[in-house]
């Protein structure tokens, strides 16, 4: 057994106090019959033979090892009854200083048989809770090994099942954390959406827990979803409730974010609790020892956020608002069809796509232009929820709200004031499209928002005109007779034909149409004079206006086309 | 045109420049002149701002002829002033608030009405042009505003007899200098200061709101007028209106921008006949008095210029530029 003792003699002491122990109780000894946790009997005559250091401490981490293994393991005597004699035996099938030591699963499971038989399944479920819950056991090819040094990931998963090292929360904190960065941690997302992720008492006291940069008061323009941890039965009363308790203005800004029907809170979740628990103390540790560096990450990336990833799959926004009775509030409830980092977005895109009603948003922007309404009442009115039972407008975040108003002004149905300093507003004759790319951009942010004025459109006075064109010196041409046998003879006796008057040339600058239409009339030209080499330019148009042109062109003419396609 | 066609301005296309501008006058006092509320003062003030683009427009592009006519046309106010004070019998006053323009109006009209003054009566009238406060002050026979101050005015001018002075401090100290004497002349520089300060871009034009409701409704504004009206007519009217520039339509035309900078940098009006040009509608007019000649800026027409275009401005040729209230009224 050991070479430390001293042959024959010590065996016997060993096997003497060994049968003294156990002898009435075990019809076979085993090697579980050395019971660690009996100070007295065949495991101390054993250590006092073999007087090896390694084996003390071996001694005591697997003594240590039963104890966290018994803390760890809920119902201990029920769930892991053979603990003892289990780790007793792995340790000491594990002193051999054989190249060859520990046992096989199988060999343990005959060590603790005694006069009735161990199920299979029973004892493979219990090993497995031991060596989850036990930080020396060590696996080797298909052998279980004792070892002085502790198994990280064993001690890892032993120190997160225990309650009691997290009763300050931070399992929650990073369960909520983890659940953030899943769901909007990337930078791409991070830029646009604020994800604040509640915690167990989300419905009583939804920020005492958060960290203050999350809290509604420091909240930024960007988007805010709201990640609940449970999906509650009878959302929409839920939600109506919550919205008017914990949340003072900018209601209908919210979204949010609800895990799969039927789940549990996130936080009562073991599994979840447990990888969290991982992984934050994986996170401590690794400073110390680096044999949890790979433990934190695959905790982090193959455990606990897959997880995360695909278990939050409804979204909720405001409809219908109702503060004398939050419980009558409804609420459009829809599938985002997205994981991870992709939910943000998926669920923006389905908001902006199916659930915003663009007229209602035009006809709240008019109701604004018509009172004259800055820029910021206007946007901190969309944020709130309407009133009198009218459905609410989704909001989409500062930048698509400036982004619909321009539009609307390119539109001509409003007119923006930008702080006096210059007027929006779609020109006559000016094409949607034009006015769109003249003006996109040009709406400021912040302070400059309040003084930024909707109004209706109003006159626009225009002036149009050009210097006058110096005609073009006229070059007399020598006069040649026909050269056709089909042209015109001179005359030979006199009464010659009257000269054909040259032709006056005329043109403008490109101007709208209206305008040109001022430029004919004062060039002179009423409805019978007859025109030559007529051409019309512009310097772009699309293939819409384009035919747009040809089928307003008077028939009757005949008609040359040019122009540069744009290479797709 | 967004606002409803009035068929009554038709005429002003047609009618001899008489007719026409008294048309355009009696639309601006029905919009101007109609009451309001605080609560909404600032939109409806800028809905009105808006109908009046309406008339402005018919006027800058279509009827810009009658502008040449405005002097001769338009009755004005320093010869209402005059008029009236040579009309008037026993104890008269005149307060004239510098830059007070037609959308103050119905404040005045409301608290006179409210605190049981008679208005013996109320319309619009026409400043001088260029609508500045020098040549309104030498329409009257002063020299320019200052000469007013503490009585200094001398007896040249058309206002004879009448206690000369002109203040820029609050209402309450003006009533110190109001005295016993039956014949008042006071120019006090409210708003026109305050337009110049409010001129920077931003919501300058809804602060002129804010402020001229508060001011023109505070006790302190009126106590001083019932200073003034004891035992005189008073007549409470302005030198010249002011133009919400800022709310005006930027020119795109980059070589009429580069004319209006060059020509009136951040002004609406340019002394003398300036470089001629080919537009059409025409963007400034040049017109000629019997005193001076110039330049001036035709509608509601702004441009870039260096430190960027004042918001609230006056001089040029847009009717609340033009346009004053006057308002006669008495203690009953």
């Amino acid at each position: 057994m050991a070479t430390e003792a001293q042959e024959t003699r010590d065996l016997i002491r060993i096997l003497v106090d060994l049968f003294k122990t156990r002898g009435e109780h075990s019809p076979v000894i085993t090697a579980a019959d050395f019971d660690i946790s009996n100070d007295k009997g065949s495991v101390t005559s054993l250590l006092s033979s073999v007087a090896n250091q390694l084996h003390r401490t071996l001694l005591e981490k697997a003594r240590r090892n039963l104890e966290a293994v018994r803390i760890a393991v809920q119902d201990p005597d029920t769930n892991i009854p053979h603990a003892s004699d289990i780790i007793s035996a792995l340790w000491l099938r594990s002193l051999s200083v054989d190249r060859i030591n520990g046992a096989a699963p199988a060999e343990l499971q005959s060590d603790i048989t005694r006069s009735e038989t161990i199920d299979d399944n029973t004892f493979a479920a219990e090993m497995a809770l031991i060596r989850e819950n036990s930080f020396n056991i060590h696996p080797v090819g298909n052998r279980l090994v004792f070892k002085e040094e502790e198994n990280s990931e064993g001690r890892l998963l032993a120190n997160a099942k225990n309650d009691k090292l997290f009763e300050s929360n931070q399992d929650v904190q990073q369960l909520a954390a983890e659940t953030r960065y899943v769901i909007g941690g990337s930078e791409e997302v991070s830029r646009k959406f604020r994800v604040v992720v509640l915690r167990k008492n989300w419905q009583n006291d939804p920020w005492a827990d958060l960290p203050e940069n999350e809290r509604p008061d420091r909240w930024d323009g960007r988007l805010t979803i709201i990640v609940l941890p449970e999906y509650v039965e009878n959302i929409e009363a839920t939600l109506g409730a919550w919205l008017k308790q914990h949340l003072l203005q900018r209601r209908n800004t919210l979204r949010f974010l609800l895990p799969k029907k039927g789940s549990a809170n996130i936080y009562y979740d073991r599994d979840l609790i447990v990888y969290a628990r991982a992984i934050y103390l994986a996170n401590q540790w690794k400073e110390t020892d680096p044999a949890f560096r790979p433990l934190h990450t695959t905790y982090q990336n193959s455990h606990l956020r897959p997880r995360l990833r695909d278990l939050f799959d409804t979204f909720a926004i405001l409809d219908v608002w109702n503060f004398a009775q939050p419980e009558q509030c409804l609420f459009l409830i829809e599938k985002h069809n997205a994981i991870g980092d992709k939910i943000p977005k998926a669920m923006d895109e389905k908001i902006a796509n199916e659930l915003f009603v663009a007229e209602d948003f035009e006809a709240t922007a008019l109701a604004h232009a018509t009172a004259s309404s800055s820029l910021a009442k206007f946007m901190g009115d969309l944020q709130e929820p309407r009133i009198d039972g009218k459905h609410c407008i989704p909001w989409l975040g500062e930048v698509a709200t400036k982004e619909n108003v321009l539009r609307l002004c390119a539109a001509g149905k409003i007119a923006i004031n930008l702080r006096g300093l210059e007027m929006l507003q779609a020109q006559p004759g000016e094409i949607e499209e034009a006015a769109w790319m003249r003006i996109k951009g040009k709406l400021g942010s912040g302070k400059e928002l309040e003084q930024t004025i909707l109004q209706l459109p109003g006159a626009y006075p225009q002036s149009g005109g050009a210097s006058p064109v110096q005609p073009a010196p006229v070059i007399p041409q020598p006069t040649m007779p026909p050269s056709t046998p089909g042209g015109v003879p001179p005359p030979v006796f006199g009464n010659p034909l009257p000269a054909a008057p040259l032709p006056q040339p005329f043109g403008s600058s490109p101007k709208t149409p209206v305008n040109l239409l001022g430029e004919v009339e004062k060039w002179g030209i009423s409805a019978a004079v007859k025109l030559t080499n007529v051409s019309i330019n512009t310097s772009e148009m699309t293939g819409a206006q384009l035919a747009d042109l040809l089928k307003k062109l008077p028939d009757g003419v005949m008609y040359s086309l040019s122009l540069e396609k744009e290479v797709q | 045109m967004t606002a409803e066609r009035d068929a009554k301005l038709d005429s002003v296309l047609t009618a001899p420049p008489t007719e026409a501008w008294r048309v355009i006058f009696d639309k601006l006092w029905e919009i101007f002149s109609a009451p309001l509320s605080l609560q909404h003062a600032e939109q409806e003030v800028a809905d009105r701002e808006r109908r009046v683009s309406d008339i402005e427009l018919l006027l800058s592009s279509s009827a810009w002829e009658l502008w040449r006519d405005f002097e001769s046309a338009v009755p004005r106010t320093a010869q209402s002033i005059i008029d009236f004070w040579s009309s008037a019998t026993g104890g008269r006053a005149v307060l004239i608030l510098d830059g007070l323009s037609l959308r103050e109006t119905p404040w005045l009209l409301q608290e006179a009405k409210r605190r049981g003054y008679n208005v013996q009566r109320a319309g619009a009238r026409g400043s001088e042009l260029p609508s500045e406060t020098t040549p309104f002050a030498k329409a009257l026979g002063f020299s320019q505003r200052s000469s007013l101050e503490n009585n200094g005015a001398g007896s040249s001018h058309l206002l004879p007899g009448a206690r000369t002075e002109s203040l820029d401090v609050a209402w309450e100290y003006c009533r110190d200098w109001i005295a016993s004497a039956p014949a008042l002349m006071l120019w006090h520089h409210w708003p026109d200061d305050r337009i110049h300060d409010l001129a920077e871009p931003g919501d300058g034009f809804q602060k002129l709101c804010r402020e001229a409701a508060e001011q023109l409704t505070s006790d302190s504004f009126w106590t001083m007028i019932e200073h003034m009206a004891t035992g005189r007519r008073l007549v409470i009217t302005s030198d010249h209106g002011y133009a919400a520039s800022g709310m005006f339509t930027d020119v795109t035309n980059k070589e009429q921008a580069a004319w209006l900078k060059s020509t009136f940098g951040s002004s609406r009006s340019a002394p003398g006949s300036g470089t001629p040009h080919h537009w059409s509608p025409p963007i400034s007019l040049c017109l000629k008095n019997a005193n001076s000649s110039n330049q001036f800026a035709l509608g509601r027409r702004k441009w870039r210029s260096a430190g960027g275009y004042p918001t609230l401005s006056h001089g040029g040729l847009s009717l609340l530029e033009v346009a004053v209230p006057f308002i006669e009224i008495s203690k009953t």
